[in-house]
């Protein structure tokens, strides 16, 4: 890897947004994700190289060091918004196509609850994972979650719960989604949810942390190539 | 003891967490990070908005506690928290049940931010809010254990539903036993109370309730706010 990728890495996973950004102490005065964005670029990196070589690998980084408690949600979330900084740049070729997505992810929190932190951080990994994402907020029924689907028939599903009064309406929302599209792959997450209840309800993956949703859905590519 | 509501109010400023507690609260250990500087900004500008912190509680005789069965049951109606909890109510005479909220103004906040793509901010603010009805509900219960010890009576620690396996639909339940309550808080079909930094619960009180500590050791829920609070 060149090293303005290996910089913007660097950038990305410690949380360094641009140049005037005081943090981290020890990247003080250097540019930032922004600023190695915009370089890379002038120097004729694609931006799909940017992507695959120094975004999503430094926010794969990221999660893995989340999933291992090396790190916790406030410095994720400063790697999220060096990664933002950066694909500033980056998204206009997303609408161009130029840059090829990994396919689109439709996340809600389920009907009856209000919790977004959760699904806040998933819909940002995933993202930074090289998805689309398509973050359809909280409180949100099985029409929606259905609508969205009709309109995005190859999407990939997601859905939190933090309450346990609301996770049996993951299993209503499933249905629904199944009933337009059987073939529809679908992960659950959020604090009293398992793995045994995934699988109870018929959810194609359990997902513990932010981590474990890319994990699934890189599965489920694979399986689909 | 009195039937009535005993309401609580405090300026939010004094249940606002430190920044110590935060810090501890987030696994945030570098005061360069920008969620310290934040949250060290934010804590001030809360401190001078002026909003308060309320609670309640109301005292109920407990006519039959159930260990086994996992029910306490009252004049007026029962509470289901399941044995774990009603093991911790042990010997209990009576029972305050409460509620506390710090407002509407973190999950408000919070969602600002969001919409401004601030995530970080806004998950500091949530957890200030999470904090601070933590914060004031101590301070309740601090009161509370004062008045009870000049009587020569002792409580329980505080269990809510939705922790130490008390089912979260038992709000209902509570919430019922809690009409006419003096808070703004009110309860959504899916047991989500509004505001959402509240939290509602049990004390058990007798001459010889003793308080026990929390049963983490034995509870796989990691993302409970009172292991943080604990074993930050």
């Amino acid at each position: 890897m060149s090293e303005i990728l290996d910089k913007l890495f660097e950038c990305v996973e410690f949380g360094k947004i641009n140049a005037a950004s005081p943090y981290p102490p020890q990247m003080k005065g250097q540019d930032g994700a922004s600023e190695y964005t915009q370089k890379a670029l002038a120097e004729g990196f694609s931006p799909s190289e940017i992507m695959d070589t120094a975004l999503i690998p430094a926010m794969t980084k990221v999660g893995q060091k989340f999933s291992e408690n090396k790190i916790f949600v406030p410095q994720m979330l400063l790697s999220a918004k060096a990664m933002n900084a950066a694909l500033v740049y980056i998204k206009p070729y997303f609408s161009s196509g130029e840059i090829k997505r990994k396919g689109t992810f439709i996340m809600g929190t389920v009907n009856g609850d209000l919790h977004d932190i959760g699904k806040n951080l998933v819909c940002m990994m995933v993202e930074g994972a090289g998805w689309d994402v398509i973050d359809l907020g909280v409180d949100v029924g099985p029409d929606k979650f259905v609508e969205s689907i009709k309109q995005h028939p190859d999407a990939y599903v997601g859905m939190s719960a933090l309450l346990t009064t609301t996770m049996p309406n993951m299993k209503t929302i499933i249905d629904a989604i199944r009933e337009v599209n059987p073939k529809t792959k679908i992960i659950v997450g959020g604090a009293p949810v398992s793995a045994d209840f995934a699988a109870s309800i018929g959810a194609d993956a359990y997902a513990g942390n932010p981590q474990e949703d890319v994990e699934a859905l890189e599965r489920f590519r694979e399986e689909c190539a | 003891m009195e039937t009535g509501y005993r309401t609580y109010g405090f300026p939010l400023a004094e249940v606002l967490p430190t920044m110590e507690q935060l810090a501890g609260f987030l696994h945030l250990d570098d005061e360069q990070h920008p969620a310290w500087q934040f949250a060290d900004a934010k804590l001030q500008e809360i401190r001078s908005l002026g909003l308060q912190a309320v609670g309640c509680y109301r005292f109920f005789p407990v006519r039959q506690l159930d260990i086994r069965g996992g029910v306490v049951t009252f004049e007026e109606g029962s509470l289901a928290p399941r044995p774990q909890v009603c093991g911790y109510l042990r010997d209990s005479e009576l029972a305050a049940l409460f509620l506390c909220t710090a407002g509407f103004y973190f999950t408000e906040e919070s969602r600002a931010c969001n919409e401004r793509d601030e995530i970080l901010e806004a998950y500091i603010v949530d957890a200030m809010g999470s904090c601070s009805v933590e914060n004031a509900m101590d301070r309740i219960q601090e009161s509370l254990s004062r008045e009870m010890e000049a009587r020569g009576l002792h409580i329980s620690n505080r269990y809510s539903p939705g922790y130490c396996n008390w089912p979260l639909a038992d709000q209902k339940n509570l919430f019922a036993l809690m009409e006419g309550q003096p808070t703004p808080v009110t309860l959504s079909e899916s047991c989500l109370m509004a505001p959402i930094k509240s939290v509602s619960g049990i004390i058990g009180i007798g001459e010889k309730v003793k308080k026990r500590e929390y049963g983490c050791a034995i509870c796989n829920n990691g993302n409970c706010i009172y292991r943080r609070l604990i074993h930050k």
